[in-house]
């Protein structure tokens, strides 16, 4: 199965192709969403410190050190998103195309 | 004798990232902690009789180097985030927020956006296409022994500098946590590491990473909880507090207190997103789950568990400084903070949970250290064995029994070579070999996992140069930055003005993979590009990958 032969077969097939695109699209999304993000806290602390030390409403908190805890947190959303996408909707989807192709995904078997 | 003391910490670091000028302190002996080294002692014990149960369930080659596969996702995680929550996070950090505060958060940012891009676009592709290594993944279309050779010489660069890195900064650290020799921590630390990893393999690697860490982030959650009642659970009042007592005063909020070069703050940031894509022995716990979506999900619980603690750390360092400058007895005669900045998280914990959460914390920051260098150490030999011996040397032809002799005895050999290397290096200044280490996993190691996995056009050729150029200029712009040239060769004024070279170093290392791909005409080239369309369906679908074994 894991010929040349087979493995063009599955790459032809215009189900894995929607199913890849699609998953390269959430993932590169997600990428370049946080690349952005990580950038700009950066870019900003060098380049424009200033952007950094706004005052928060009435409070001690400033845009740097919340910028920096909402980042955090984003941070663990984004990757609940994913996880959650790829497990509950990539995953059954890869298996159905592949069963449906006669391949069968590798299952955690008791090989020794 | 004067020895930087930020420095240690940060040796002890997955973050190395410190700069050395801004370091002040010395390791000064501390009397013997009773508490910490019988807390420790229990640690050890414990593992070693994990160890002894590992040890009987490790008989295949998959077994010693990836448990078998068979490591549920969650306790991998855990594993992971043990990986990265080192005693410098814990040590290194709460001091330099202490001293410099926003740009500490610096480097707090640099492994919480880091994670999510491995997981987005790395660990499920790596387990697909691994079996060992992350050298296997680059050479499931690479067939030239050429790439075997740089992808195992970027791996034991990394590796290998880490580990000295490591097992220097543990040397003073116990120093100062249990009134120890620095010679004494150094021979133990080897001589466990030794223990736990060629006997027990990455089994016992994994449940010494993992206790580890759920004793830190227990722990640090105890200290937190602690501190917030000190300051009626109120943030504002932790910001207002620092701000009023730090001699930065509102400053202490702004950026460039530490790192005052805009571009170095930029080197940072690329050095800490490819230094840790990069990392050997990181990438080879991917490999020790059954299958992409347990690889998946290890990384998500990595990300959530380091999430969290450094949110709980932020919180204590900043409520660290109104504590520990309200407390006279923590400072010398002269007002210098007893044992330097990195005794700040310490110190706190004294301050907040008395002689027995002291204990508790200095011996976790101790079996940190343990965990870290088992970890390089299996990794490190792994290569030794697998992607060198066996491959290179052999040809794929060499018998597995011979293979696993051969990684117990790189597994000595590493053992031996870092005990003579640390009490060589114990009196120099030893930033630049952590800061290679990073440099290299971002330079050499990163640029070609991320090309092989995501461009058809990479080849043998430009894999080999693109490599070759990438490690070639880390270590030659280190001796030309201020890591060698100033601090350790004692020139004036740095060649290279920065500490980390990656921000050169990286993208040469991708030009070169480029240009001497592009311009590859041979047959062999044409065979491994068409080659990418059966790895990208393997790394979509893990079609024949390895099968996982049942624990």
């Amino acid at each position: 199965m894991s010929t040349n032969q087979s493995a063009q077969d599955i790459f032809q097939n215009p189900r894995f192709q929607k199913l890849i695109k699609r998953r390269q699209r959430v993932s590169y999304l997600l990428s370049s969403s946080v690349l952005v993000i990580y950038l700009a806290y950066n870019l900003l602390a060098a380049y424009l410190p200033d952007t950094m030390t706004l005052k928060v409403g009435e409070s001690h908190m400033t845009s740097g050190v919340l910028a920096t805890l909402v980042i955090i947190v984003l941070m663990v959303i984004a990757s609940s998103i994913y996880t959650f996408w790829a497990n509950t909707r990539f995953d059954p989807q890869k298996d159905r195309i592949l069963k449906e192709m006669g391949i069968y995904a590798e299952s955690p078997g008791d090989e020794q | 004798m004067r020895i930087r003391i930020l420095l240690c910490s940060v040796l002890l670091a997955i973050t190395p990232t410190l700069p050395a000028d801004t370091i002040q302190g010395a390791v000064d002996k501390q009397p013997l902690n009773i508490t910490a080294i019988a807390l420790f002692f229990t640690f050890v014990l414990g593992t070693l009789g994990i160890t002894k149960w590992a040890s009987s369930r490790s008989r295949s080659r998959q077994d010693f180097y990836t448990a078998g596969g068979g490591i549920p996702a969650w306790q991998n995680g855990v594993a992971i985030s043990g990986d990265f929550l080192s005693a410098a996070t814990l040590l290194g950090f709460t001091g330099a927020l202490y001293g410099f505060g926003f740009d500490a958060l610096l480097l707090a940012i640099g492994v919480v956006c880091t994670w999510p891009i491995i997981l987005f676009l790395i660990s499920e592709r790596l387990r697909n296409l691994g079996r060992f290594t992350f050298v296997d993944v680059l050479t499931y279309r690479l067939s030239s022994t050429g790439v075997r050779v740089i992808s195992a010489l970027g791996s034991l660069s990394v590796v290998v500098f880490y580990l000295i890195a490591q097992v220097v900064g543990a040397g003073k650290l116990v120093q100062l946590l249990f009134g120890l020799d620095y010679i004494y921590a150094v021979i133990s630390v080897n001589v466990l590491m030794i223990i736990y990893v060629s006997i027990g393999g990455m089994l016992a690697t994994t449940w010494v990473q993992f206790i580890k860490a759920v004793l830190l982030v227990t722990g640090g959650t105890i200290m937190v909880l602690l501190l917030l009642a000190a300051f009626d659970f109120s943030i504002d009042r932790i910001l207002q507090s620092a701000t009023e007592t730090h001699h930065l005063g509102a400053k202490l909020l702004s950026p460039g207190n530490w790192i005052t070069d805009p571009m170095a703050v930029i080197s940072l940031a690329l050095t800490s997103l490819f230094g840790f894509i990069g990392l050997p022995h990181i990438l080879m716990r991917m490999f020790t789950v059954k299958d992409a979506g347990d690889a998946r999900k290890s990384s998500f619980y990595a990300i959530g568990i380091m999430c969290y603690f450094y949110l709980l750390i932020i919180l204590f360092g900043f409520g660290a400084i109104y504590l520990l400058l309200n407390s006279p007895e923590y400072f010398d005669s002269a007002g210098n903070l007893i044992g330097g900045q990195n005794m700040v998280a310490l110190h706190v914990t004294h301050i907040l949970g008395g002689d027995l959460l002291l204990g508790f914390m200095s011996a976790v920051a101790f079996a940190t250290i343990l965990a870290v260098v088992a970890g390089l150490a299996l990794a490190g030999a792994a290569t030794v064995s697998h992607d060198l011996y066996s491959s290179v040397i052999k040809k794929g032809r060499s018998n597995v029994e011979v293979e696993l002799k051969i990684t117990k005895v790189a597994v000595w050999v590493l053992g031996l070579t870092s005990i003579l290397l640390a009490i060589a290096f114990e009196h120099q200044n030893v930033i630049f070999i952590a800061t290679l280490s990073l440099a290299v996993a971002g330079s050499v190691n990163a640029p070609l996992l991320i090309a092989v996995m995501y461009w058809r056009g990479l080849t043998s050729r430009g894999a080999v140069w693109g490599g070759a150029i990438g490690l070639a200029s880390s270590i030659v712009l280190i001796i030309l930055g201020p890591n060698v040239w100033t601090a350790v060769l004692g020139n004036e004024q740095a060649i290279f003005p920065y500490q980390y070279p990656t921000v050169v170093s990286m993208p040469l290392a991708f030009i070169a993979i480029w240009f001497f791909s592009v311009t590859d005409k041979s047959a062999q080239a044409q065979t491994e590009r068409d080659a990418y369309t059966e790895q990208l369906v393997r790394s979509e679908t893990g079609i024949g990958i390895a099968e996982a074994s049942n624990h």
